[in-house]
C-alpha cells in the first residue's frame, strides 16, 4: 500500500493539479455557467418553472384532478385581478383604449397594432407589470398540458410501432404516471449540464492520470523499478493508483460541480417522477428525478474509471508525453461521442443508443462494458509485463 | 541544413504522428460521408457545365433547352423555379443598418462606434461594386448553396484547421522537448552547435506541421470532391444570390466578401489562410515549449492560453471601454480567428471592428508570435537548465 501511496503522490502533483483546476474553471465558464446563470432562461420559462415549484410545494409530487382544478381556478382569478389592477392604474393602457383584460386580449390578437397598442401589449408582458401576462401564458400552458396528457399519451401509442414503447406508454396511461409534477425545463437543464459535466470529468481524469507510466518509461525508471524487491508487480500498483485517482477526482468534481448546480434549486424535484404532463420525453422506466441523478452519478463513476483504465492501456505504448497526447486526443474524441450517446436524455426514447439499437438500458450496458473491457485489458497488460522482454 | 533534415526525420519517424493523421483522416471521412449525398447540388453542378454559372438570358435559354428524365426532371424543374426572376441582391442594398445593430448590441460608443461605422461605410462601396459587376447573379448551387457552402467552408475546413493546428502544435512540442524527453539535453547542448540547435528544430517543426496540414487537406479534399460534384460552378461568385449568412443580430443577410471571390479563389484563399493559422499555433506552441520544458505541461499551458483568450472576452463587461477593446482585439488572436473561420474575408460579426479582420489578425499574430518565439529562443540560450 505504501507504493500505491507514493504512486498517488506522483499522480497528484501540484503543477498538474493547478492546470486541472484552471482547465475546469475555463471549461465551467465556457460550457456550464450558462446553465446556472441563465436558468430559468427568459419568459415564459421562468413562470412555468415557478408554477411547477408552487404545485410541488402545495400538492406534493403528484397533481390530482381536484388539486389541478383548484390551482388553475385560484391562480387564474388572482392573475386576472392583478392584470385588471395594472390596466386601471397605468395610463399606457388607457392611451391605447384598453380599459379591461378583455380589451387587452382583443388588442393583443390584432395583427397590426398601433404604436400605443404595441406599447400597452408589452407593458403587461414586461417587468413593469411583474410579467403578469407571461404568468397567465404559463398557467394556460400548464392547464392544457394537464388536460391533454391522456390524449397525448394515447396519440403516442397510436404512432409508435415498437411494442416495448407501446407497453410502457400503456402503463403510463393506466397508472396515470403523467400526473407527476416534474418541470421539463428543469429536466432539460439538468440533463444538458450533466452531459457537459461528464465530458469535463472524462477530460480531467485523462489529464491527471495519463502521465504516470509514460514519465517513468521515458526516463527508463521502470527498469530500475523492476530490479527492486517489488519488481514488475509495480505496474499492478500503478494501475491501482490510477483507478483510485480517477475515483477521487470524479468524487471531488461531483462534489464541486454538484454543489454549484444545487444553487439552481432543482433539488426540490428530488422525489418527483420524471414522467410528467410538464415533461415531454417518454421515459422507459418509472424513475424519480433523484433516482435519475443517482444513476447518472453511478454511470459517471463507471465511465471515469473506464477512462482511467484506457489511459493506463495507452500509456505503455507511448514513448513520450507528446506521443501520449497524440493518442489521447482521438481517445478523448471517442469518449466525448460516447458521453453524447450515454448522457443525452438517457433512459428515454430520445436517447441515441435507444433510437439506434431499440434496446432498453444500453446506456448503462455501454458504460459497464467499457469499464470491464478496459480493466480486463489493463490486467492483461499487468500480467504480460511480468514476462515481457524489456 | 543537415541538422534540419535530421530533426525533420526525427519528427516524422514517430509512429504516433502517423497514427494521429490516420485518426484525423478517418474522422474527416465520417464527416464527409455523413453530410454528403445531396443529389440536387450535384445536379446543379452538372447543369452549370452546360449552361454556365452566370444567371442571364443565355442561362435561361440553355436551361429551357435541357431535357432529362426521372428524378433529375424534378431537379430541373426546381432549378428553373429557383433561378426564374432572380434579382441582384446588392442593387440598392444598404449596409449601414448592420453596423448600427452591432453598435447597439455591443453598447459601443465613441471611438469603437466610429470604427464600426467606418467599416460599414467601406463595405457599402464594396456592395456597390458587386452590384455593378452583378456578382450576385451567379448560380453557385442554387437552392443547395447554403448547405454546400457551410459543409465545405465551415464544417470541413474548420475541422481541418483544428486537426492541422493540433498536429503542428504537438510536432512543435515534440521538437522542442525531444532532448529533454530522452535525456540527451546535456550531450546536444555541449556540442559545437549547442543550444542553437533550436533554430533548425523550429524550422523542422514548422515544416512538419505545415506538411501534416497539407497532407490532411489533400486527402480530405480528394474524398470530399469525389463525393460532392462541383461541376461547372467553380467560377460562380461566393456572394451569389443563393448564398447567405445566418446572423442572430441582423437576421439572415447576403454573404458579402471584401474581395470579389469565385468559389475557386475563395477556396484557395481559405486553405492558404488556414496554413498561416496553423503556423501561428505552431509558433505559439514552440515558444511555450521553450519556457515550459515538460511537454505535457506545455501542451496544457497552450490549451489554457487559448482557453483564457476565449473566456476573458466573454466575461468582460461591455460597459467598460477596456471590455470592448479586449473583445475586439481577441478576435485577432489565432484562437479568435479559428472561431470565426466560417466568415473569413467577409465583414465579420458583431465583435469584428476592422475590415479584412482575418488578414489583419493573421498578419499581426504571425509577427507577434514570431517575436515571441525569437525572444524565447534568446532566453533559452542562456537559461539555467540544471
Amino acid at each position: 500500500m505504501r507504493i500505491v501511496w507514493h504512486e498517488l503522490k506522483k499522480i497528484w502533483n501540484f503543477r498538474i493539479l493547478v492546470v486541472v483546476a484552471l482547465l475546469c474553471t475555463l471549461y465551467y465558464w465556457l460550457f456550464l455557467s450558462i446553465y446556472i446563470d441563465y436558468f430559468p432562461n427568459g419568459h415564459s420559462e421562468t413562470e412555468e418553472v415557478a408554477y411547477s415549484r408552487e404545485l410541488l410545494q402545495r400538492y406534493g409530487p403528484t397533481l390530482e384532478e381536484d388539486e389541478y382544478s383548484q390551482f388553475i381556478r385560484e391562480t387564474r382569478a388572482q392573475l386576472l385581478a392583478e392584470m385588471e389592477s395594472y390596466i386601471k392604474s397605468n395610463p399606457v393602457f388607457a392611451d391605447a383604449g384598453i380599459y379591461s383584460f378583455e380589451d387587452y386580449e382583443r388588442v393583443h390578437e390584432k395583427s397590426d397594432p398601433t404604436e400605443a397598442e404595441y406599447k400597452a401589449i408589452w407593458t403587461l408582458l414586461g417587468e413593469e407589470c411583474d410579467f403578469v401576462r407571461f404568468k397567465l401564458q404559463a398557467l394556460q400552458w400548464i392547464e392544457s398540458q394537464y388536460a391533454n396528457a391522456p390524449q397525448y399519451t394515447q396519440k403516442l401509442i397510436s404512432e409508435t410501432t415498437d411494442p416495448k414503447e407501446v407497453e410502457r406508454l400503456k402503463a403510463i396511461l393506466q397508472t396515470k404516471e403523467y400526473r407527476n409534477i416534474m418541470d421539463g425545463h428543469v429536466y432539460d437543464n439538468t440533463v444538458v449540464y450533466a452531459f457537459y459535466f461528464a465530458i469535463l470529468a472524462v477530460l480531467a481524469v485523462l489529464v491527471l492520470v495519463s502521465p504516470l507510466i509514460v514519465t517513468d518509461r521515458a526516463r527508463n525508471v521502470h527498469l530500475l523499478q523492476y530490479t527492486s524487491q517489488q519488481g514488475r508487480r509495480i505496474l499492478q500498483k500503478q494501475l491501482l493508483a490510477v483507478l483510485l485517482s480517477a475515483f477521487f477526482l470524479t468524487t471531488i468534481l461531483i462534489l464541486i460541480f454538484g454543489a454549484i448546480y444545487s444553487t439552481n434549486g432543482t433539488w426540490v424535484y428530488w422525489n418527483s417522477g420524471l414522467t410528467s404532463f410538464l415533461n415531454w420525453p417518454t421515459f422507459l422506466f418509472n424513475l424519480t428525478y433523484g433516482q435519475y441523478i443517482l444513476i447518472y452519478i453511478v454511470l459517471l463513476y463507471v465511465l471515469c474509471l473506464g477512462t482511467a483504465a484506457l489511459a493506463f492501456i495507452f500509456s505503455p505504448f507511448s514513448q513520450n508525453l507528446v506521443t501520449l497526447i497524440l493518442r489521447l486526443i482521438p481517445l478523448f474524441t471517442v469518449l466525448t461521442v460516447l458521453c453524447a450517446w450515454v448522457f443525452k436524455y438517457p433512459f428515454t426514447t430520445q436517447n441515441f443508443l435507444y433510437r439506434a439499437l431499440g434496446l432498453v438500458g444500453m446506456e448503462a450496458f455501454i458504460c459497464g462494458l467499457l469499464f470491464l473491457a478496459a480493466v480486463a485489458v489493463s490486467l492483461y497488460l499487468v500480467r504480460r509485463e511480468k514476462k515481457v522482454e524489456v | 541544413m543537415l541538422i534540419y533534415w535530421l530533426e525533420l526525420k526525427k519528427l516524422l519517424s514517430a509512429v504516433a504522428v502517423w497514427g494521429f493523421i490516420a485518426a484525423c483522416l478517418l474522422f474527416n471521412l465520417v464527416i464527409i460521408i455523413s453530410n454528403s449525398g445531396d443529389e440536387y447540388g450535384d445536379f446543379v453542378g452538372a447543369v452549370a457545365q452546360v449552361t454556365g454559372y452566370i444567371l442571364d438570358q443565355s442561362f435561361a435559354e440553355k436551361l429551357s433547352r435541357l431535357t432529362v428524365g426521372g428524378k433529375p426532371a424534378e431537379y430541373l424543374a426546381q432549378l428553373k423555379h429557383e433561378t426564374e426572376g432572380v434579382t441582384d441582391v446588392f442593387e440598392g442594398y444598404e449596409t449601414r443598418y448592420i453596423g448600427e445593430r452591432y453598435i447597439q448590441a455591443m453598447g459601443a460608443t465613441g471611438y469603437w462606434a466610429d470604427l464600426m461605422r467606418e467599416k460599414y461605410a467601406a463595405l457599402q462601396k464594396v456592395v456597390e461594386e458587386k452590384a455593378k459587376k452583378d456578382e450576385s447573379l451567379t448560380l453557385y448551387f442554387a437552392g443547395a448553396t447554403h448547405e454546400r457552402h457551410q459543409l465545405l467552408f465551415d464544417t470541413l475546413l474548420g475541422w481541418l484547421f483544428t486537426e492541422g493546428a493540433l498536429a503542428a502544435v504537438l510536432l512543435a512540442l515534440l521538437a522542442v522537448g525531444y532532448e529533454n524527453i530522452y535525456g540527451t539535453e546535456s550531450l546536444v547542448y555541449s556540442t559545437k552547435k549547442g543550444r542553437q540547435v533550436m533554430g533548425p528544430k523550429l524550422a523542422a517543426s514548422l515544416t512538419a506541421g505545415l506538411g501534416t496540414y497539407i497532407l490532411l487537406a489533400v486527402l480530405a479534399f480528394i474524398a470530399y470532391f469525389s463525393v460532392n460534384k462541383y461541376g461547372g460552378i467553380w467560377g460562380s461568385s461566393v456572394s451569389s444570390f443563393f448564398n447567405y449568412r445566418v446572423d442572430l443580430i441582423t437576421g439572415n443577410r447576403p454573404f458579402i466578401t471584401w474581395y470579389s471571390f469565385s468559389v475557386l479563389t475563395y477556396f484557395l484563399a481559405m486553405v492558404g489562410a488556414g496554413a498561416i493559422l496553423v503556423l501561428c499555433f505552431a509558433l505559439l506552441a514552440f515558444g511555450i515549449g521553450m519556457v515550459v520544458r515538460n511537454s505535457y505541461l506545455a501542451f496544457l499551458v497552450f490549451l489554457l492560453v487559448n482557453g483564457v483568450n476565449i473566456v476573458v472576452p466573454l466575461q468582460m463587461p461591455q460597459t467598460l471601454p477596456i471590455g470592448l477593446a479586449i473583445k475586439y482585439l481577441s478576435v485577432l488572436s489565432p484562437v479568435g480567428l479559428w472561431l470565426k473561420h466560417g466568415i473569413w474575408f467577409t465583414d465579420g460579426d458583431v465583435d469584428v471592428i476592422w475590415p479584412y479582420f482575418e488578414t489583419l489578425g493573421l498578419g499581426l499574430s504571425l509577427v507577434v508570435l514570431t517575436v515571441f518565439c525569437v525572444s524565447a529562443l534568446i532566453y533559452f540560450r542562456k537559461r539555467d537548465l540544471t
